[in-house]
């Protein structure tokens, strides 16, 4: 990294290069632009620094500049001037190995991908300094675009890539201009875009076709906060999460879209309880995650007894810096990087930190764990605290009342039904965290509340249950027929093990409130929503609105078209794409079809070329003398049928001189080029110079006209 | 001193081998792009290769492609493909630059070694172009003699045109003669690294023209000793020369119109700014008197230092309006004052 911020010794023997202040601005411009793309992983003494740098070097061009102007308004040649050093070159060199050392000190606190970044923008910044040769020139923006590609480790958005593909490469406008310092932007922003055009079918042919690697060495990961659920869950915080706006995950299932009630998005199973917290069980998390690792299939066909048809759908997950998957029960998957716990959850194999896509089929009706081990019977029975002796009491005398585990189930959801139980976002606050509380006071609670009650109230009551959190329903996208998912549709559930027929879902939020479950949140719950999640300013009038309803889902239906398509674009996604393609084109029909279409394409193109060119221009220039003529007779200056052209043009000469001048270029030019024919190896180009001067002329005719016509009348 | 000798004997290979590489690459050049006065550049005769920066922009991509890879990022993979098929791009768009140009140059040149002199070339163009250099290939002989530092430092005697307009564009290439004598002009290298840089886009056009090159002047201090301008050939001094002769001051002849290439100090820069467009100043020297130069009665010194104190002779003779003739060993020019008469006495010194 030092190496390129070091002074150049090679550059003293070659002239300076001397570059335009409108160059030195763009290289400004554009490294601010680029560094604009990572200005959120910035850690703040950088930005300072970047900022600091920057201003600098602003203000001593536009000195500079001010200088060169009043200079060069006696001598207007000398424009360009070689780069001002700003700094010296040692103060340079103490700035680049200090920054290196105070990078290399808060490395840990970075992280290596981090601290590599800081690293390559801080060279980017000190390199702004040197620019002493075309060499320089040529270092400073390969930087600038590895800057800007960077960013997009972190970001993928297609609004944020479709920016930062855009600003890589403008930067080669600084190149452009280094080799053609007269053109104007305009014209090298048009020369850009068009080059930049022509590239692009290539790189779809290349990201289509060409082999994805899995990847070659570990690299350093991105370490963000955690997104979404969380390991361990207490009272209130899926309340708390249900608060955000932001994607979770985004499904597109190969059939038909299963009923809301029915898309119960399994995330983690919470089976350890100290009272406050619900918490996987540690004790052998470990062990459990080799053992998924290695014997997962064993394992299904196992303790799990496939039923029903099979729903195959897609999943693309938004990073949440978590492991969790999400799935329908029970859920299979064949992707390698995915693993299956024994509570039948699906883990990724590292930590999403970006989209990531993945295959799953699920069977609804599968009858999962018949048989219930000693140890894990233990594990879902156990209560360990006695801090809800209410609950404790009250589930001994449902046992009596009921021997039926599934009457017990019935009578319990049925009070949470008929009794004054409330669905709210804003559930009263519990001294101690207390279960009893709220199931025999307050009665007033989110769904972890009615599950986690549920959950110890079966514990107590002698049936294995445990909680389940992920999340529910899903909004459906009409416009890309996909369903996403978003934070607030975390839930919370209860499963309780019924012997023969194993692990069963009960979510007590259905008997409390039913529309939640069949339909989303009920707008009761979406007026708490909007009133607590509201900021500043309100968005719940503009959220009401059906148009912006209707542009928000072709926004996002786009954003996942990008997901899936670009994002997701898997290795194996492309070997199904390509033989798919390759399937198509074995058909001998398509080939000779496909070769036909575009060899008359090639022709089309080519007679286009070659006739309509020269055709267009000869009718231009026509029509330029037509409308000379018609102008000239609307001034009184007819052309009788019998004149030629050329006595026409004598006569004007006669009867008004002053008009001859661009009346004769055009009528000259008309007759050579329709009489004479010597025309025949112009270029278009040439051509389309002709006719430009040609309308020219015209313009000027007709404004000497309207003068002429003006002054008479005047004197009159 | 054996450590010395393996040096030189591999040098000596090494030079072998180069030469003869050059002479076998020379003679497929011959075939690849013949002589001709009047040349047009394609396909056929265009030379394409990444330069030093277009190389490492490939290493750079492949590091993009890499950094894509390693972080299953698929947008950073696309933005790789997108320079690659960029960088192709850009490799056609920088031939095209420079195909279809053509190049007409039917002068040939008379000068004293030494000296700088400009190569008119017509160039015709049907569209605009961007920076065009061009410059003379050095010969090998002159490379050779001149070590390769000439050679690096940025090539001192190209031209570089930033923008080629449609039509005809006059163009002077710089010569510097290096040699005495009456042999061809060697190639014009036309390039280009109008392609972002990413590309060096290049041709070798032979134009079939020689030049005749004349000894370089050396002024002679006929009343003073050999030695002491054996010491200081380069040095142009009139102040030594002959008593009889006064120094000849430059006077202004004409004005003409200013041709790309022209050193700027000769621009009359009074008209431009009078808006008369640009004209060069064009400057000759006047004065008149009669003079015999004879080879074999100059001082005792090498060929090519008498050749050289006869050439300032009759450039000085010229100048002052002297007629003179001329008797070298091999033949005789009678005397006259004209400046055809000049030219003669030098293109004899330049071929004996």
């Amino acid at each position: 990294m030092t190496k390129n911020v070091k002074p150049n010794k090679l550059a003293n023997s070659i002239k300076p290069l001397k570059l335009s202040n409108s160059m030195y601005c763009a290289l400004l411009v554009f490294q601010l632009l680029n560094l604009l793309t990572l200005v959120q992983q910035f850690h703040w003494l950088y930005l300072l620094f970047a900022i600091l740098a920057l201003a600098l070097q602003f203000i001593v061009h536009f000195k500079t500049q001010g200088k060169i102007t009043s200079l060069s308004k006696s001598n207007k040649i000398i424009n360009d001037y070689p780069a001002v050093k700003i700094l010296p070159s040692w103060l340079v060199l103490l700035l680049a190995i200090s920054g290196s050392i105070g990078i290399a000190i808060s490395g840990t606190r970075l992280g290596l991908l981090l601290s590599m970044i800081h690293l390559l923008c801080f060279a980017y910044s000190l390199k702004m300094f040197e620019v002493t040769s075309r060499k320089d020139l040529y270092q400073l923006v390969v930087l600038g675009i590895f800057v800007a590609t960077s960013s997009l480790i972190f970001i993928q958005s297609i609004y944020f890539s479709l920016a930062v593909i855009v600003l890589i490469f403008s930067n080669f406008l600084i190149l452009l201009n280094l080799f053609t310092p007269k053109m104007s932007l305009l014209a090298q922003s048009k020369l850009l875009a068009k080059l930049s055009f022509y590239a692009v079918p290539l790189a779809v042919i290349l990201f289509v076709g060409f082999p994805k690697l899995s990847p070659l060495w570990q690299v350093p990961n991105v370490k963000s906060a955690k997104v979404g659920l969380s390991d361990s869950v207490k009272i209130g915080d899926i309340a708390q999460l249900a608060l955000s706006d932001e994607l979770a995950f985004r499904v597109s299932f190969e059939g038909n879209t299963p009923q809301h009630a029915q898309l119960y998005w399994r995330a983690m199973v919470l089976d350890d309880f100290d009272g406050v917290t619900w918490r996987q069980a540690s004790r052998d998390l470990d062990q459990r995650r080799s053992d998924a690792a290695t014997k997962q299939n064993a394992l299904s066909s196992s303790t799990v007894e496939l039923r029903g048809e099979g729903i195959n759908y897609q999943v693309i997950t938004e990073p949440s810096f978590q492991s969790w998957l999400f799935a329908l029960d029970f859920a299979t998957s064949e992707q390698s990087n995915i693993g299956q716990r024994s509570d039948f959850s699906l883990f990724y194999r590292s930590i999403i930190s970006q989209t990531f896509s993945y295959q799953v089929t699920s069977y609804p009706q599968a009858i999962l764990t018949a048989k219930l081990t000693k140890q894990v019977r233990a594990l879902n029975l156990a209560l360990t605290t006695d801090n809800n002796p209410r609950l404790l009491a009250k589930a001994q005398q449902l046992r009596t009342l009921y021997h039926d585990d599934r009457q017990l189930i019935n009578q319990v959801l049925s009070e949470f039904n008929q009794q004054d139980y409330y669905y709210t976002l804003q559930p009263p606050s519990l001294t101690g965290n207390s279960l009893d509380q709220f199931y025999f006071d307050t009665r007033a609670g989110f769904c972890e509340h009615y599950a986690s009650t549920f959950t110890y109230l079966m514990r107590a009551a002698g049936i294995p249950a445990r909680m389940v959190v992920g999340y529910l329903g899903g909004e459906i996208n009409s416009q890309g027929n996909y369903l996403s998912v978003y934070q607030r549709s975390a839930h919370a559930w209860t499963e309780v093990w019924l012997p023969e027929s194993g692990w069963q879902r009960v979510d007590p939020t259905a008997a409390v409130d039913p529309e939640r479950v069949e339909s989303g949140f009920s707008s009761n719950l979406m007026q708490e929503y909007a009133d607590l999640s509201s900021g500043l300013f309100s968005t719940q009038s503009l959220r009401a609105m059906q148009w912006y309803k209707q542009l928000k889902m072709h926004i996002d239906a786009i954003d996942y078209q990008w997901t899936r398509w670009v994002i997701g674009y898997t290795g194996e996604k492309q070997s199904r794409v390509l033989e798919q393609l390759i399937a198509g084109f074995t058909k001998a029909k398509n080939i000779f079809y496909l070769l036909l279409g575009l060899g008359g394409i090639i022709l089309l193109i080519n007679w286009y070329k070659a006739t309509h060119v020269k055709v267009k221009n000869q009718h231009e220039i026509k029509q330029v003398y037509l409308n000379t003529l018609q102008l000239m007779a609307s001034h009184g200056l007819v052309k009788e049928r019998a004149m030629t052209g050329q006595q026409f043009t004598k006569f004007i000469a006669i009867t008004r001189p002053e008009l001859l001048e661009n009346f004769a270029v055009i009528s000259d030019y008309f007759e050579q080029f329709f009489y004479q024919n010597i025309d025949n190896d112009l270029s278009k180009q040439v051509l389309n110079n002709d006719v430009k001067k040609l309308k020219y002329h015209y313009r000027r005719l007709r404004c000497q006209l309207w003068l002429a016509k003006l002054t008479p009348t005047k004197e009159n | 001193m054996l450590a010395k000798q393996k040096i030189n004997g591999y040098r000596s290979i090494k030079t072998l081998v180069k030469l003869a590489l050059q002479k076998r690459f020379n003679a497929w050049l011959i075939r690849r792009i013949p002589r001709d006065s009047q040349q047009q550049i394609n396909h056929r005769n265009i030379f394409i290769m990444p330069t030093r920066f277009g190389t490492s922009f490939v290493l750079f991509i492949f590091l993009l492609f890499l950094l894509g890879t390693n972080y299953q990022n698929n947008i950073i993979l696309l933005i790789s493909y997108l320079l690659v098929s960029f960088f192709i791009v850009v490799l056609h768009h920088s031939f095209f630059n420079l195909s279809g140009l053509r190049f007409q140059a039917t002068s040939s040149l008379q000068g004293f070694v030494d000296s700088q002199l400009y190569f008119p070339i017509v160039v015709t163009s049907d569209k605009t172009r961007f920076n065009v250099g061009f410059y003379f290939e050095s010969l090998p002989a002159m490379a050779n003699s001149q070590g390769s530092e000439l050679k690096r430092s940025d090539k001192p005697n190209k031209i570089t045109i930033d923008h080629v307009a449609q039509g005809d564009n006059n163009i002077r290439v710089p010569y510097r003669v290096s040699q005495r004598g009456h042999y061809s002009l060697g190639r014009v290298v036309i390039i280009s690294e109008y392609g972002f840089g990413l590309f060096k886009t290049w041709t070798r056009l032979d134009f079939a023209q020689k030049i005749t090159a004349y000894p370089q002047p050396i002024a002679y201090a006929w009343s003073d000793s050999v030695q002491d301008t054996n010491g200081e050939e380069e040095k142009k001094s009139s102040e030594s020369y002959q008593d009889s002769f006064q120094a000849g001051q430059d006077e202004f002849h004409q004005l003409q119109h200013y041709q790309l290439g022209e050193p700027f100090s000769r621009v009359a820069w009074k008209q431009v700014a009078r808006g008369q467009g640009w004209l060069t100043k064009q400057y000759q020297q006047t004065l008149s008197g009669k003079l015999q130069l004879d080879f074999t009665y100059l001082p005792a010194g090498t060929l090519e230092q008498r050749l050289s104190w006869l050439s300032y002779a009759i450039k000085d003779c010229s100048n002052k309006q002297i007629a003179f003739s001329l008797k070298l060993p091999n033949q005789m020019i009678e005397y006259e004052n004209s400046a055809q008469h000049t030219l003669k006495c030098l293109a004899a010194l330049a071929r004996y």
